[in-house]
């Protein structure tokens, strides 16, 4: 859909209330937030692998051998500390991480801005509805994390 | 690495079509294909499923694919589910509940097919809670270039499947769009490309709770799961921009054919 159509289609749509305007604009600025996410996530990947290989020319020969992603030997930052360490080392691992880790929080990124949506349009109901999930998500992750 | 990027591609692809996470290529390709430990290939598969998700949200966004609210609702069920069936784990024999959704999986898919050939339009039963919570809505189908509306139905039974496809991925550990898209599909008659939105925006809230867990446990190495994260991005980016072009016929048999599959691989787990 291009932008002529979608402003056609939301004008068509949303005529009733402003409420409704409101929405899509809410919408949008959503999606846009997502996008963004995406692509700075995408970068430190793409960066930090083309790092990780410029340090480990070995890794484009023999990549895939399965003793070196052995479950024991976890020599990849896996805590936050270890990251950020990385990042000012400039170790390529700890880029790709921190796109990862960015990539992680756009779905819980997209939940909270939802809130702020409805609270925008001041539908009070799915204020309520949205926040019993992001509950329950942080819930999950705490039974998770104790496991 | 440029295999894993490769594949991840093609998850993405129809992970984003079909509401899938996409572990269901990214898992067997890993660990068969490639030889990598177990633990390595759920932590990247994790990340394929929030990758799906968030590269395909954009699109289905604009295009009001995804039903925001429909999504909310049925996500407090589903994360019930998960909760339960986490709690749960352990305590039944997993290979009977592989049967069972087997079963279940392989009869959706059936009823999937015999539904293609239905017009849009039918006789779509009321429904006052639907009606109470507003989730009637409109979205721009670019195969027809025009706005379709459709009417939510039966969102208590659709409340009810998806806390059972939330305790099946609490139990098994399986993603659930294979049994979300034929909840809101059968269940609740929603358009088949806002089903798979909406799952598929459903899947990805749903995987970056978990994926904080696998990441402290370190199961989520960066050079497995960096290009797997790049692969399924660009596959869902491009996949999202061109569901609205592909028929919803062609869709459901897409889906349906990848939903077969996954229901025998599942029976044949259990045996």
């Amino acid at each position: 859909m291009n932008e002529q159509e979608e402003s056609a289609f939301v004008s068509k749509t949303a005529t009733t209330t402003p409420n409704i305007k409101k929405a899509r604009h809410v919408e949008r600025m959503i999606s846009n937030l997502l996008f963004a996410g995406v692509i700075v996530s995408m970068f430190f990947i793409v960066f930090g692998t083309g790092v990780s290989f410029f340090h480990h020319p070995e890794y484009t020969s023999h990549p895939w051998d399965p003793g070196q992603f052995d479950s024991k030997g976890n020599t990849f930052p896996h805590t936050l500390r270890d990251v950020v360490q990385g990042l000012f080392a400039f170790k390529g691992q700890s880029f790709i991480v921190t796109g990862l880790l960015i990539l992680i929080a756009t779905p819980v990124v997209r939940v909270f801005a939802s809130i702020v949506g409805f609270i925008h349009v001041r539908d009070w109901r799915y204020v309520i509805i949205t926040t019993i999930v992001l509950g329950l998500l942080f819930f999950s992750f705490l039974i998770g994390a104790v496991e | 690495m440029l295999i894993i990027f490769l594949i991840s591609s093609a998850a993405g692809l129809f992970g984003s079509l079909l509401g899938l996470g996409g572990g269901i290529i990214v898992i067997p390709a890993l660990t068969l294909l490639l030889r990598i430990d177990i633990h390595y290939a759920i932590g990247a598969s994790i990340i394929s499923v929030i990758a799906t998700s968030s590269g395909a949200a954009v699109a289905y966004l604009r295009g009001r694919l995804t039903n925001l609210r429909l999504a909310m609702v049925l996500e407090i069920a589903t994360t019930t589910g998960a909760i339960t069936g986490a709690l749960g784990a352990g305590h039944i024999n997993p290979r009977w509940l592989y049967i069972l959704f087997g079963i279940v999986m392989g009869y959706s898919a059936l009823a999937m097919l015999r539904k293609r050939n239905e017009m849009a339009n039918v006789l779509i039963p009321a429904d006052p809670l639907a009606d109470k919570l507003a989730l009637h809505d409109t979205f721009y189908d670019d195969s027809v270039k025009r706005p379709t509306d459709y009417r939510v139905t039966r969102t208590p039974l659709g409340l009810l499947l998806m806390y059972v496809a939330g305790l099946a991925s609490g139990l098994l550990g399986i993603g659930s769009g294979a049994l979300k898209v034929p909840a809101m599909d059968l269940a609740m008659q929603l358009p088949i490309k806002v089903s798979t939105a909406t799952s598929n925006f459903m899947i990805g809230v749903t995987a970056a709770a978990s994926a904080g867990v696998y990441f402290s446990r370190g199961e989520i190495h960066p050079l497995i799961a960096g290009p797997v994260a790049a692969g399924v991005l660009l596959g869902a980016i491009v996949g999202s921009r061109y569901i609205g072009r592909i028929s919803n016929k062609q869709l459901r048999t897409l889906f349906v054919a990848i939903l077969l599959f996954i229901s025998i691989m599942m029976f044949s787990k259990g045996i």
